[in-house]
């Protein structure tokens, strides 16, 4: 799967995490605000573990990324 | 903050700093991007909670619900934002906007000054949620400054104006939170620890800009500026508090006018030869295009129709934000969601909130600049202005979710990690460390510190108010010798300061700039100047005390 799609799911599950937990927990349903916390913290660890299917830019591909002159 | 169990001392003061340290090494130390040590920063904050504070899954599930329920007033800033860039870019505004400038002054140091500064500080005045930050980075870019640097330079140069920007929301969330015994006296120790964060940003500036000639160079306008800036602020608190910020930033956005017809500031600054904040500086960066007859006769677009969604940004802010009447009934409309009461086995307890943090989506700042990005649409397709971006096939929309996204993730990783460690102490343990081993010299000197560690943890001055305001006045109340009003002018100074560091502000800036991942390299930059500021305000906190 792509990487953009990939961000694009793990936006949506922290759209969807949102009301579950609320209503989850302001109802006592701990089922529902279990699947929200699950899906906040899947949605959040998606881009972490990109970090390990593609290797690290390349700082160079950022012009500014280079010290100031001194 | 009372009536808990909190463990003190240093280990369970060390174990809280934890999820900060991860968070800055991934940052600042392996330059990792902010949407890849966000998370983690959240997973360790999650751990210490569970592990070391005694906290239940259901009171993290509640933080983590109310952190991104935060996210959402940042966020609709960044999507409107983003949308307005690249509706501004697509229709070649900034090329006009360029040539615009250079027309009103040739001297590029004045403008970074106008934009970076004036210009962020005073729509600081009227909005706040990071736009100033997302407006005004894009334009540096548009003159020829560095994404970096044009992230920088907004970030440092408007901080000043958190505290009483945006109808003084952060003075009013610390008066709703402790009994202040003398506002007036607080009011004003705050402009004047505030006033000397805005001379150091102005001249902050400058150096980036070109070194110690530029700062020479410059050093005239600064003091003009911030003399306006904050000495207005100032002798507003006797008056008019809440509308300080924006009568001084409106008063230094109206000086502009002359100082660019003096002769200093209206032709190219002479002996600056080294400007590392600019792209034209030999390193094979994009030149700076120098404005030819041809082009300064308007191009394609027009001046003013370039300044179009500026205008009526502003317009749209001042009307319903500056105007009382208008704004009490756009406010009416609030939505939230509610949250129950939650616990921690420390006694850490979170009240019932139905709503949390309601959102009124009239006054936001994201609604101004989402209708000014829409009208500009329509009116630049209109006058077929608008074009493809040559860079991508996608199309605005397409482009729109795929520059929002990660920054949208990182924002909501931060925040969630702010309330994670709010609602299981650890933010507490890490404050009240800070407070139990002060004299009350030291404590006038940490006051700030304190406000800062709030900002950076929450990317809010407001939240840090609320957070620390309690904690600031039970110090006072304790330590013989420190003033509350000091201790609480040392967290409103703070507070605005440490929004500098604050990794989604960063994240905001380097989304808005499209420079995504370079959230350390920013936080690089701007750190020595916040640990400077914080230590010369530190010093005049006690200053201050003492007298």
């Amino acid at each position: 799967m792509r990487r953009t799609t990939l961000l694009d799911l793990a936006f949506v599950l922290l759209l969807l995490a949102l009301p579950l937990i609320s209503f989850g927990t302001v109802n006592d349903w701990a089922l529902m605000w279990l699947v929200g916390l699950l899906l906040l913290v899947v949605g959040l660890l998606i881009p972490p573990a990109l970090r390990l299917r593609k290797p690290v830019s390349d700082a160079s591909e950022y012009p500014d990324v280079e010290e100031e002159p001194s | 903050m009372e009536g808990n169990q909190l463990p003190s001392g240093l280990v369970p003061w060390l174990i809280a700093l934890l999820p900060i340290v991860v968070l800055l090494v991934l940052l600042v130390g392996l330059r990792w991007k902010g949407i890849e040590a966000g998370p983690l920063g959240m997973i360790t904050a999650a751990l210490v909670a569970l592990l070391a504070f005694q906290t239940p899954l259901e009171t993290l599930a509640v933080a983590g619900g109310k952190g991104l329920w935060d996210a959402v007033f940042i966020l609709y800033v960044v999507w409107a934002a983003l949308l307005l860039y690249l509706v501004t870019v697509r229709a070649g505004a900034f090329e006009a906007l360029r040539t615009g400038f250079m027309g009103f002054s040739r001297n590029e140091l004045f403008l970074v000054l106008a934009i970076g500064w004036v210009f962020s500080s005073f729509f600081q005045g009227i909005a706040g949620f990071g736009a100033p930050i997302a407006i005004t980075a894009p334009l540096l870019i548009g003159i020829g400054v560095r994404p970096v640097y044009a992230v920088v330079i907004p970030l440092i140069a408007h901080t000043w104006a958190k505290m009483f920007g945006t109808l003084a929301v952060g003075w009013l969330a610390m008066l709703n939170t402790v009994e202040i015994a003398d506002p007036t006296a607080t009011a004003v120790q705050t402009a004047i620890l505030l006033w000397l964060v805005n001379l150091l940003g102005g001249l902050v500036v400058a150096w980036f800009y070109g070194r110690g000639p530029a700062v020479r160079h410059g050093l005239p306008m600064i003091l003009i500026i911030s003399t306006i800036h904050g000495g207005l602020q100032l002798g507003l608190m006797y008056i008019n508090p809440i509308l300080s910020t924006f009568i001084a930033g409106t008063v230094a956005l109206v000086a502009l006018y002359p100082l660019s017809r003096w002769q200093r500031y209206a032709e190219p600054a002479t002996g600056i030869t080294e400007r590392p904040a600019m792209m034209d500086q030999g390193n094979g960066l994009q030149p700076v295009r120098v404005p030819t007859a041809a082009s300064l006769d308007g191009g394609s677009m027009s001046l003013g129709l370039a300044l179009l969604p500026y205008i009526l940004l502003t317009a749209l802010a001042t009307l319903a934000l500056a105007i009382r009447p208008i704004n009490a009934a756009l406010s009416s409309l609030r939505v939230g969601l509610p949250f129950p009461a939650v616990q921690t086995g420390y006694g850490v307890a979170r009240e019932a909130t139905m709503p949390y943090s309601p959102f009124a989506p009239l006054t936001h700042p994201g609604t101004f600049v989402l209708i000014a990005a829409l009208v500009s649409l329509a009116v630049y397709r209109a006058k077929g202005c608008e074009r493809a971006d040559p860079s991508t096939r996608d199309s605005l929309w397409r482009n729109l979710v795929k520059d929002s996204v990660p920054s949208s993730l990182a924002i909501a990783s931060f925040l969630v990690m702010s309330k994670l460690m709010d609602h299981s102490g650890q933010t507490a343990v890490l404050a009240g460390g800070l407070a139990a081993v002060a004299t009350p010299a030291i404590y006038a000197f940490a006051a700030n510190w304190i406000g800062i560690l709030g900002a950076f943890m929450t990317s809010s001055s407001t939240a840090s108010n609320i957070l620390f305001s309690p904690l600031q006045a039970q110090a006072a109340e304790a330590l013989d010798g420190l003033s509350q009003a000091s201790a609480l002018a040392g967290q409103g100074a703070g507070g605005a300061t440490g929004n500098v560091i604050a990794p989604a502000n960063i994240v905001l800036g380097t989304s808005t700039s499209r420079i995504p991942g370079q959230e350390g390299v920013v936080l690089r930059r701007v750190l020595p100047w916040t640990v400077v500021t914080a230590a010369l305000t530190g010093l005049l906190t006690v200053l201050l005390n003492a007298l």
